[in-house]
């Protein structure tokens, strides 16, 4: 087995890192860089906990070869946040109380951004559209909702 | 397993899923066995021309496989693992993901993601049913990540891009060590997982004609869900008509989900064309489409749900068409 190294923007911090030709992208993001954010639900893309921003565009990173990131722009979770404040979309999860548990919610907060960033004006549907990725199993959905629908506006405003 | 637990078909395939299998690892969702790292492959190929592909997949016969998006691909591996050593991976082909219309002729590039397509302003304008059903793959996320050739070679019966390619009369263009050659999308799925593709061929390019101007089509897909599942029954219909007559001029139905492959409801195209369309020969198309399906049953619905289904979409989706043609001014 022969390792190679990689280069990847994670956050706006560029790194390289010796990586296994298996190793997941996910596995590299938690095990090596400690970004342990990104979560680890169902390794089979259909939970959509594990979501990341690969070169602008929301991905599960559970079914990503590291490999295949290589020279990639990445951002996770903990990325969001700028200069110690948190990202609109952060606050008004805070605000409406959209988190019960806490699993789904950086896959949330990743698609929500994925969507604003295309189209910063969702209707309801395609907000629904937008989350469909993740599955909140403490059924949440209405205050996520909520939540993007006022970040939206407060990122408009 | 307690006494008395009503254990119906459902309860039955995920115990056949999760039980212990000897000299298989099972995965234990309880305990940390998520960092249990099974599918494994020793190298990693990012080629930069599908010459290079093939010439590893033929080095490395039987021992590696394609890669494009992965989603079928790797989570496949996961439960079953392929004894794979070599993964070549084909998305950073440069071109290959392209969407190019030239000379009447739509080409789609192997590795272009199902957001591309749905997004793409050839596909809306001139096949639009193509983008309406890459549009309902998967997740979000499935479709940043998985690819038009993906949804193909995977050959499951219910790969959501294959109706609509089989009315388009699709052909596939594969390249291989002897060059490249074209197989019409009818003849390349070839069973549950399998197509005509040699073990070191890829899929290059799927061609497609534009929809005729006096033609409208339309895709339906049934699924439990809106979201992240597979269809239940997937339906997708071609239609022209004469407009005086109101009689049949052409007309393609593709079925997915409902035969050991994606398929065309060819008796059912040959009983409508030249008839008259109302709702006799309509149903009576549908009926005729319902007996030529396959339904198998399994954890989604059985054999029985699926062939009704095929009628009623069936009938539905000439409907639409029917619709949209008497929309359309030509």
């Amino acid at each position: 087995m022969s390792k190679s190294v990689i280069q990847m923007e994670v956050n706006g911090r560029s790194v390289s890192l010796e990586v296994e030709p298996d190793e997941m992208l996910v596995d590299v993001l938690r095990e090596r860089m400690g970004l342990t954010g990104t979560k680890v639900g169902c390794r089979e893309g259909e939970c959509g906990v594990c979501s990341v921003i690969l070169n602008g565009k929301l991905v599960p990173s559970c079914l990503i070869p590291a490999m295949k990131a290589d020279g990639g722009k990445i951002l996770t979770v903990e990325g969001l946040e700028k200069d110690g404040e948190l990202h609109p979309l952060q606050k008004e999860f805070l605000n409406k109380a959209a988190i019960q548990c806490g699993f789904c919610t950086p896959g949330m907060l990743l698609s929500a951004k994925a969507l604003l960033d295309e189209n910063p004006e969702p209707t309801l549907n395609e907000i629904k559209i937008g989350i469909s990725g993740v599955l909140c199993r403490c059924t949440g959905y209405r205050k996520i909702i909520q939540a993007i629908e006022s970040a939206a506006k407060s990122v408009r405003s | 397993m307690g006494v008395g637990w009503p254990r119906n078909d459902v309860s039955q395939a995920v115990l056949k899923r999760k039980t212990f299998q000897k000299g298989k690892v099972m995965r234990d969702p309880v305990s940390k066995s998520h960092l249990w790292k099974k599918p494994c492959w020793e190298k990693y190929f990012r080629v930069k021309t599908p010459g290079e592909a093939v010439q590893i997949l033929e080095e490395l016969q039987g021992e590696s496989r394609v890669i494009a998006g992965g989603t079928d691909l790797l989570a496949r591996m996961r439960q079953e693992g392929f004894g794979v050593k070599a993964l070549v991976d084909i998305t950073c082909i440069p071109g290959l993901g392209e969407i190019r219309s030239e000379d009447g002729l739509i080409r789609l590039g192997a590795v272009a993601t199902p957001k591309d397509l749905s997004q793409s302003s050839v596909l809306r304008e001139k096949a639009f049913c193509l983008a309406q059903a890459a549009s309902q793959i998967g997740t979000p996320q499935i479709r940043n990540l998985g690819t038009l050739g993906g949804n193909l070679c995977n050959a499951s019966p219910a790969a959501d891009l294959a109706p609509p390619l089989l009315i388009f009369e699709a052909k596939a263009k594969i390249a291989g060590g002897k060059g490249e050659r074209e197989v019409p999308l009818d003849s390349f799925f070839t069973g549950p997982g399998q197509t005509v593709l040699n073990p070191s061929e890829i899929l290059k390019e799927i061609i497609i004609p534009e929809l005729r101007l006096d033609a409208s089509a339309t895709f339906l897909k049934l699924g439990r869900r809106k979201a992240a599942d597979l269809a239940l029954v997937s339906v997708a219909v071609l239609l022209a008509m004469d407009r005086k007559e109101r009689t049949c001029q052409l007309i393609r139905i593709g079925l997915g989900s409902v035969a050991p492959t994606p398929i065309r409801a060819k008796q059912a195209e040959a009983f409508l064309i030249g008839r008259r369309l109302d709702d006799r020969s309509i149903q009576e198309a549908a009926q005729s489409a319902m007996r030529e399906s396959q339904p198998i049953s399994d954890v989604r619905a059985s054999s029985q749900y699926r062939r009704e289904m095929v009628g009623v979409m069936v009938e539905r989706a000439i409907r639409k068409c029917l619709e949209q043609l008497e929309g359309k001014d030509v």
